[in-house]
């Protein structure tokens, strides 16, 4: 339907308007907010990509954590240019992907859910426990992105705009793509598409590679902007949850569902962990279980059920 | 190697392992019949774990008589929840199931945080300091007899599938949900006592866990993750292999403590490495029923 694809440029250019020049508007916290909103957009729409194979992850804080800890170490080691850090922290994340992917999607997709749970606790174990390369629990400091300061917050911001805008772009093209026909395939039927000659194992590592590559990017980035990193933070399971119920409430299977999710809900949670602060995390639980049992389609889906009504 | 150390690692592996068994008998139970990924699991042991504390620290009444409560308490929770939010999304997808239950544990997770706060709580019981002399060894009584509740309601529950109408019901539904729906075994009278009946098993968990260790609102997450190592590595829904997995996982965890360098920090990854190279080396488990 090219008619619709055109109707929705219009918003589109007008949304990345307002992105690009809000830093004139905003004062610092609110700049650290959207930097953390931004984060969120690559991490749900990354996480998104797989669930297009019909295969979850409940893990996605791995390669997060991988991408920080590469992305950390390297620099303190080499002082690489930051870009190539992160860089190298996507490829870092994809590479443990591969063989994770290599590993478990041969199986049932409950194998690959479990077993990505088991490989980001794995790994933060691993990082506390080899403190001669990753000095441990105490976390690693660098020194901060582009020298520190308001000035520095503002090309960090750029910096983390450029990156969400190619992990969209990435979702969208691949959406539009044969690839896509083929994970769907995967998804509505796995023996018939192994006998029309699509391997189902390739493409699902495909996909989970893809997933974990700009993931690695932003856990780089990261820990470059927070200019620290430290076990708990890298490969915390929050991380994980929120890569699941952004995609999940926003709409799952489409590419605007995921930043839509990102952006209401870093800016919510935000919000009750600073009036709830205990146990704020319960209205997350409520929205999962709401949006399972009566938006299934998410908020794209009740949008679009909107306006076909009027 | 001094003799009498490593026997006492063995009998604290099995003693730990023992309390694996207990929980992922349970949650295998409810793989094996409804083929969900349950993370509420967890939730019903640490709910297990709250109500024997509270109930001793309020009405000073023992963890021993607290057990048929927690059960009873656990079992209808179980099937209220599998009533009312595992049964409308059985048929759904496995993405749609596992959030589910993820945000059921987030829910019950931070209504605890709320409701009791995120300290850490342990009660003191008249037995709890007593430990028995085995020749060498020393164990700690409340450990022995968690293992001894552990065993007790592991052998009622496979003598039940065995034995009862139930149980027959529930291994037909273990091995083919349609076929024994088509024998007119009602499925859903089966899913909903399954699931009372695994709660009810994590409930009991809990209770051991309180007398043998803290309280707090993430104990059950920090279960359920070995729990689920444990159901992978046994094979899903195999009884006998979740509690094999579980010694195996149990011994190890002690071996590894008390034998290698730093061994308390490395031990919380064993159930991690083990599960990925089992699913390397044998992707359905080791007693995977074909």
């Amino acid at each position: 339907m090219p008619n619709k694809a055109y109707a929705k440029i219009p918003g589109l250019v007008a949304l990345l308007v307002l992105l690009a020049f809000l830093p004139a508007f905003l004062g610092p916290y609110s700049m650290h907010m959207m930097i953390l909103v931004l984060i969120y957009v690559v991490i749900a729409t990354s996480w998104n990509i797989l669930v297009w194979t019909h295969q979850i992850s409940l893990g996605h804080a791995a390669f997060f954590g991988i991408g920080a800890y590469t992305g950390a170490l390297i620099y303190n080691a080499w002082r690489l240019p930051p870009y190539l850090d992160m860089l190298l922290g996507g490829i870092f994340a994809s590479l443990s992907a591969v063989v994770l992917g290599v590993i478990c999607l041969r199986m049932a997709p409950w194998a690959l859910a479990i077993a990505t749970l088991a490989f980001a606790e794995a790994m933060k174990v691993l990082v506390i426990m080899l403190p001669g390369l990753t000095e441990g629990a105490e976390g690693v400091g660098i020194p901060p992105l582009f020298g520190g300061g308001e000035a520095a917050r503002t090309k960090a911001y750029y910096l983390i705009f450029g990156i969400a805008c190619l992990s969209v772009l990435l979702a969208y093209t691949l959406k539009r793509s044969k690839l896509y026909y083929a994970f769907t395939a995967i998804h509505d039927d796995e023996d018939a598409a192994n006998m029309l000659g699509i391997n189902p194992t390739k493409y699902k590592v495909v996909a989970f590679t893809l997933s974990a590559f700009f993931v690695g990017i932003v856990g780089s980035f990261y820990a470059h902007y927070i200019a620290y990193i430290d076990p708990h933070a890298a490969f915390n399971i929050h991380i994980s949850v929120e890569a699941q119920i952004m995609p999940l409430m926003g709409g799952l299977y489409t590419v605007a569902g995921p930043v839509v999710g990102a952006f209401i809900l870093t800016l919510l949670g935000e919000y009750l962990r600073i009036t709830i602060k205990t146990g704020y995390l319960i209205v997350y639980g409520i929205i999962l279980v709401v949006v399972i049992f009566y938006l299934p389609q998410g908020l794209i889906g009740l949008a679009e059920k909107w306006v076909k009504k009027r | 190697m001094d003799l009498a150390i490593f026997a006492q690692v063995i009998a604290n592996g099995i003693l730990t392992g023992g309390l694996y068994a207990l929980i992922a008998v349970g949650l295998t139970l409810i793989f094996g019949v409804m083929r969900v990924i349950n993370f509420v699991h967890g939730e019903t042991l640490m709910l297990g774990s709250y109500l024997t504390y509270f109930l001793f620290t309020l009405y000073g009444i023992d963890p021993f008589l607290s057990l048929p409560l927690a059960i009873c308490a656990l079992f209808v929770l179980g099937v209220a929840i599998q009533r009312f939010f595992i049964n409308p999304v059985i048929d759904a997808p496995h993405l749609n199931q596992i959030l589910l239950t993820f945000g059921l544990v987030l829910i019950i997770q931070n209504l605890a945080l709320i409701l009791w706060s995120g300290n850490y709580i342990s009660m003191t019981t008249r037995y709890s300091a007593i430990s028995l002399k085995f020749g060498p060894l020393s164990v700690g009584l409340t450990r022995v007899l968690g293992l001894i509740i552990a065993v007790f309601l592991t052998v009622l529950l496979t003598l039940a599938l065995k034995r009862t109408e139930w149980g027959k019901a529930v291994r037909a539904v273990t091995q083919d949900r349609e076929a024994a729906m088509l024998m007119g075994v009602n499925v859903n009278r089966v899913n909903m006592v399954a699931f009372g009946v695994g709660s009810a098993m994590g409930g009991a968990g809990g209770v051991v866990t309180s007398m043998i260790m803290y309280t707090f609102p993430l104990v059950g997450m920090l279960f359920v993750l070995k729990a689920f190592a444990i159901v992978v590595l046994g094979g899903f829904g195999s009884i006998a292999g979740a509690v094999v997995g579980s010694l195996i996982l149990g011994l190890t965890e002690s071996l590894v403590t008390h034998y290698v360098p730093r061994g308390s920090g490395w031990a919380e990854g064993v159930s991690f490495a083990v599960l990925v190279l089992i699913l390397v080396v044998r992707p359905k488990g080791l007693f995977y029923a074909e």
